[in-house]
């Protein structure tokens, strides 16, 4: 087979395996499937475009850096403003809307699955732009610190005490949630 | 739990919850984690936030975007070879074809070539086959890999000193590439046979590397770095020059 062809092989072999994890971490950056479509072309368009320069090394990374990039670029600015972290209070994360809370199954009932999910992942969603990339990074895609500081491109201490303060945010408001339920 | 309560441990606590610490890091964390509350209280809250990381959503890409992805990753430039070698079981076969169908000529193009330049430069194993700056080693060593016998040139003299070659295959040719040093830039000058003669140089730049091309002697030449142009101007002129 001639090298283009090769190459091009190679570039749709490493699409169709990273698909489903760039959509996702579009997904969860942006929190709009519509947008998230979008991000994931456009993310696709450009790494074809670099990937000729692309030595082979890591291509999960590679490709969710691009994602991400392309996906910072795209989300509005209200969710880009900074938080002050500090001052981020875990109610703030929790989901106190009743309706969430508590769809149909009186209280007594234990939780069912899909609503445990629900839950927990309107949790993960309002976690800052910055937390939020870095849990999903190392939760969902099993990224290693310095891959995760890399698709970010912050420090590997950076990546370390966001990644705290992400976890220590979704546990503190999915307590509050356990205390709202009882 | 709150952040007052925080030991200054507790990153190296994550950092060994995720995997990320040697035995001996993991073993002495570990062991300060046994005695201290607050680190003991960070790592239920680390267990009790992968637990529901667990249950979250894992959101897999849309069909319809996975199909309008594929469709997409397939190259224009190669869409014609696709549709060929999908059609043809033999690889050689499709190699054949493509020469045919004249997908070649543009395989050769400036962009190409600026491809394989960039990719030599990236890794450094892949820049050189042959590792000599003594024309008399490097021109054996051609002949040994190619069907026609690139004129390789010393040029240190005049401040280009050789550092070796290596062979690319474009378009289904095997092409010559001899690597000259130009202070800290590397010139990669590509090189295969061709009919016709000139001696007119063409220019051109893209994506930041200056490259010149020209015919001598039966082969045609393509000089690429990221030199500038004056610099690159300067080595193809001393190369014409050189006997």
């Amino acid at each position: 087979m001639n090298r283009s062809s090769e190459s091009a092989a190679a570039f749709e072999r490493l699409v169709a395996e990273h698909l489903d994890a760039a959509y996702n971490l579009a997904r969860w950056l942006t929190r709009d499937a519509t947008l998230a479509q979008d991000v994931v072309q456009d993310a696709m368009v450009r790494a074809l475009k670099y990937f000729s320069t692309f030595r082979g090394e890591n291509a999960r990374a590679w490709l969710l850096q691009i994602v991400r990039n392309v996906a910072l670029g795209k989300i509005d600015g209200g969710q880009r403003t900074t938080v002050s972290i500090d001052t981020l209070s875990a109610s703030s994360l929790a989901v106190t809307d009743p309706a969430l809370i508590d769809p149909a199954s009186g209280p007594e009932e234990t939780l069912s699955r899909a609503d445990e999910e629900r839950q927990v992942s309107a949790c993960v969603a309002r976690l800052p732009l910055e937390l939020r990339e870095c849990l999903v990074l190392r939760e969902w895609d099993e990224l290693s610190y310095k891959e995760i500081a890399r698709v970010i491109n912050a420090p590997i201490g950076t990546v370390m005490s966001r990644l705290w303060r992400a976890r220590r945010l979704l546990a503190e408001s999915l307590g509050e949630l356990l205390e709202i339920e009882s | 739990m709150s952040a007052e309560l925080e030991c200054e441990q507790v990153l190296l606590v994550q950092a060994d919850f995720d995997g990320e610490l040697d035995t001996a890091e993991a073993f002495a964390i570990n062991r300060h984690r046994a005695h201290c509350p607050a680190c003991t209280h960070a790592y239920e809250a680390l267990c009790k936030s992968r637990d529901a990381t667990r249950k979250a959503e894992r959101f897999e890409a849309p069909r319809l975007l996975r199909a309008r992805v594929l469709k997409h990753a397939k190259p224009r430039g190669s869409r014609v070879a696709f549709s060929i070698s999908a059609a043809l079981v033999g690889a050689a076969a499709a190699a054949s074809v493509l020469l045919i169908v004249g997908v070649p000529s543009s395989l050769t193009t400036t962009d190409a070539l600026i491809d394989r330049h960039v990719r030599a430069l990236q890794s450094p194993e892949h820049l050189l086959d042959v590792v000599s700056t003594e024309h008399h080693v490097v021109k054996p060593w051609f002949d040994g890999q190619l069907s026609f016998s690139p004129p390789v040139k010393d040029l240190a003299v005049t401040g280009y000193p050789l550092r070796g070659g290596r062979v690319e295959v474009l378009n289904g040719r095997s092409i010559a590439v001899l690597v000259y040093q130009a202070g800290r830039h590397t010139i990669d000058l590509f090189v295969w046979p061709l009919g016709e003669q000139s001696k007119s140089v063409s220019a051109n730049a893209e994506r930041g590397f200056n490259t010149r091309r020209w015919t001598s002697a039966a082969m045609e030449l393509t000089a690429v770095s990221d030199l500038n142009e004056r610099e690159l101007d300067d080595f193809v002129s001393r190369w014409q020059m050189e006997r």
